[in-house]
Parts: structure tokens; sequence; C-alpha cells
């Protein structure tokens, strides 16, 4: 009856007017299509649960890319900040080690002493012996029985050497002695190391004035050390009723937990023991 | 080689105590740090091997401590042949037992060390101080003495098993 080409014409303009009437129809209504509604109704959640899936592995790949790098950007972080707490600490280190040296500097100008500075290498393994072993040796001049020093006191004797190497014995090893006076009063006794950490001035007797807080100094008169250099302090003092001695302890200056560097005086008194080595 | 062994391993024991322990505030009423070795070298090796090492170790440590030379090598070596002994009694798989061997290892050493300073000096007296550091040492032992003793085992046990 038509013509296929009057057909598809036709189809053409009837879409047309459709959309047009749907458009205008749509436009007037908006927001009331109940079909619409459902459609959100039913889709929404859909959409909902695949766009935040979408976004979970988006956020996911696009994390896991980022982490790999912020950990790289981490591990960078954290070896700078490890260099940099170790260069710190070096430094730290060196201003220490610059103090004391120059405070030992100090003292050797004041001493008329000839000394050599040593470091200190090791400690007695033991807790009832008290040595130390120090970096300088008979290639340096060193030999047994010199007197090792730092600016606060006397710290100990040379009590084996080697080429290279001496072996400290300090003043608070139950094997040490030295010949002492107290400075105000000038007794003499003998200063002995004990178990303690501390040390005892022995022989010394019930006449004379001792008291806390007396400096004690080493007399000369052993041979080993030369007189008037520091050992320590009175910290205690009994006087008992009997007996020819008092009771006396005495509190080295030397800090020896805290020993790093010593001086060696290398003319000391001469002494038959020294000269014998 | 198990001899050559034994004398590295108690050597860096022996430098771990005298450089590194030192900077901790504990160490000075820690206990020896060889006495667990020398009681594993005592429990767990025969005579042969382990007397010959123990008087080296004492050598060393003679060498470098203030004591009078050859108080650590017998110190040493009577722990040693104590040791042997006192594992003959004892199950040496227990725990317990481990804890107890190193604990009396502590207290000979320490027992023969004031043996060998009183000789020398009749005027040493005890006082609260050392028995304050003795009980330290014992509560050390206690704490970490049956470790050292399992871990020489199990790492000489590991050595002996690797294929050459």
């Amino acid at each position: 009856m038509f013509s296929r080409k009057t057909v598809i014409l036709g189809s053409i303009i009837a879409c047309i007017i459709l959309t047009v009437s749907l458009l205008s129809f749509s436009r007037s209504r908006y927001g009331s299509f109940g079909p619409g509604r459902v459609a959100i109704i039913f889709i929404a959640p859909l959409q909902k649960t695949i766009a935040t899936s979408s976004k979970f592995i988006k956020n996911i790949w696009n994390h896991y890319f980022s982490l790999v790098s912020t950990a790289k950007e981490n591990d960078r972080l954290k070896k700078a900040l490890g260099y940099a707490d170790a260069e710190k600490n070096q430094w730290r280190e060196m201003e220490f080690a610059n103090y004391r040296l120059r405070k030992l500097l100090q003292f050797v100008k004041t001493t008329s002493n000839q000394v050599i500075a040593a470091e200190v290498t090791g400690r007695d393994p033991s807790s009832w012996f008290k040595a130390v072993i120090i970096d300088k040796g008979k290639s340096d001049g060193l030999k047994k029985g010199m007197p090792v020093i730092i600016p606060e006191g006397i710290a100990g004797h040379i009590a084996e050497v080697t080429s290279d190497y001496a072996k400290v014995l300090l003043i608070f090893d139950q094997n040490s002695a030295i010949d002492a006076i107290v400075q105000r009063t000038r007794a003499r006794g003998i200063v002995k190391g004990e178990t303690t950490g501390r040390c005892v001035l022995k022989y010394v007797l019930q006449k004379h004035d001792i008291r806390v807080g007396d400096v004690v100094v080493s007399s000369g008169l052993d041979g080993v050390f030369p007189k008037g250099l520091p050992i320590g302090y009175v910290s205690n003092v009994v006087k008992r009723t009997s007996g020819l001695f008092q009771e006396i302890k005495v509190t080295p200056y030397v800090d020896f937990d805290k020993l790093e560097e010593v001086l060696v005086i290398l003319n000391p008194p001469e002494h038959d023991f020294i000269s014998g080595q | 080689m198990t001899f050559f062994y034994h004398i590295f391993v108690g050597s860096c024991l022996f430098i771990f105590q005298s450089v590194i322990l030192p900077y901790f505030t504990f160490s000075d009423s820690f206990y020896d740090l060889l006495v667990p070795f020398i009681i594993y070298l005592g429990s767990y090796h025969s005579v042969r091997e382990g007397i010959p090492v123990a008087i080296f170790l004492g050598f060393i440590v003679d060498s470098f401590s203030g004591s009078y030379f050859g108080v650590y090598i017998t110190t040493y070596t009577w722990l040693a042949i104590s040791m042997r002994w006192i594992s003959a009694l004892i199950d040496m798989q227990n725990f317990g037992f481990l804890t107890l061997i190193v604990v009396i290892g502590v207290v000979i050493e320490n027992i023969l060390l004031f043996l060998a300073i009183m000789i020398a000096n009749p005027e040493f007296q005890f006082s609260v101080f050392i028995l304050g550091v003795i009980a330290s040492q014992i509560f050390w032992a206690i704490c970490t003495g049956p470790f050292f003793l399992i871990f020489f085992n199990k790492i000489f046990g590991f050595l002996k098993t690797e294929p050459a």
C-alpha cells in the first residue's frame, strides 16, 4: 500500500514527534516521575556498590603504588636520619673528647713532669680486681711502676708492660698502696685499695686530727708517685677507744667508671723498684 | 679444631666482657661471663678437651686482670673439673638444673677467688658490699646463665653437624 520510502520517512517523523512530546512531557513533570524513582531505587544501590567498590579498588591501587613509593621514601629518610644521628653522635663524642683532651693538655702545661697521654682500651673483667689496659707500651717509653694520673688525681701505676700496651693497676685495687699525707695536718699513712671501690688511709695515728673532707695527697716517699698529687678526700673517720690507728675511708677524686684517657709520668722519682725493671 | 673453636668463642666472650660490658651500669655486679662457658666445657666435653681451654682462658684473664697471676688459671681449672663431676650427678637437659649449675659455678668461682685474696691479704674482711655484689651476680646468673649454656651447646652442635 505504501512504498518503503514513505514508511521510513513516516517512522522518522513519528520518532521526532514522540521525542519532542516525551521531552515536553518530562520537562513539565520533572522530579515526580514514578517509574524513574523505581529505577533509582533499584539501580542506585547497585551503582553505589559498584562505585564504592571501584573507588575502593582504585584507592587500593593508587595507595599500593603510593605506599611502595612512600615506603621507599621512608627507607631513604630513615637512612638519612640514621646517618644524621650517627654524625651528630660522632660530633658530640668529638666535642666531649675535645673537652677532655683540652683539660689534659692544660694539665700537661701546668705539670713539670714529662708525661705521655694514653687511651684506655680495656677493663678488668673481674669485679674484685681493678685494672685497665692502655694503648701505650715499652715502645713509647713506659716502664713497670710508672705513675698514671689524670687532672683530677692519681689513677694508678703501670703493673705490666708490653711493647705497645700496658696494664694499669688502679688505686682502688686491693693490691695497690700509695704513701700519702693528709694535706691539712700533714699526717702520714698508706692509701690502700678496697673491693668496695673506695680506699682506706691506714696507719694514721690516733693523735692526728683528721676530718671528713680533708684532702689526701701523695707524699712522694714511696719513690713511685711525685709528691703532692691529689689522691682523694676523707669521707669517713672512725676513732676507736682502743688501738693505735684511726680507720679512715678515702674517696678517690678519679671517677674510674669514666676513665678514658690517662697520662703516664715518664720521669717519676728514681727508685730501685723502677730502675730494677 | 674444637680446641681453636672454643678458644675463639672464649676470647670473644672475654673481649665483650672487658670492652663492651663496662659501658653498662650493671657491669660491676654482673658475673664472669666465662663461667658459663667453662661450665659448658666441663659439662659437655671431655676433660682432655675442656681443661686446656680453661687453662688458656685463665691465662688470658690473668694477663689482663689486676689479680695475682695464676688466680684465674687455678679458678677456671678447678671450675671445669668440679663441673665435670657435678654434671655427672644431675640431668643436664633440665632447665632448672642448668640454672642451678650456673649458680654453683658463680659461687665456686667467688669462693676460689676470695680464698686466693685471703691467702695474699690476711687482713681482708668480708663486707655487706661484697655480699651484695655476690647476690647480684647470682641474680644475673639465674636470669641469663642457663641461656648461655643452651646457646653454647646449640652452636657447637650445629657446627659439628655442618658438612665441611
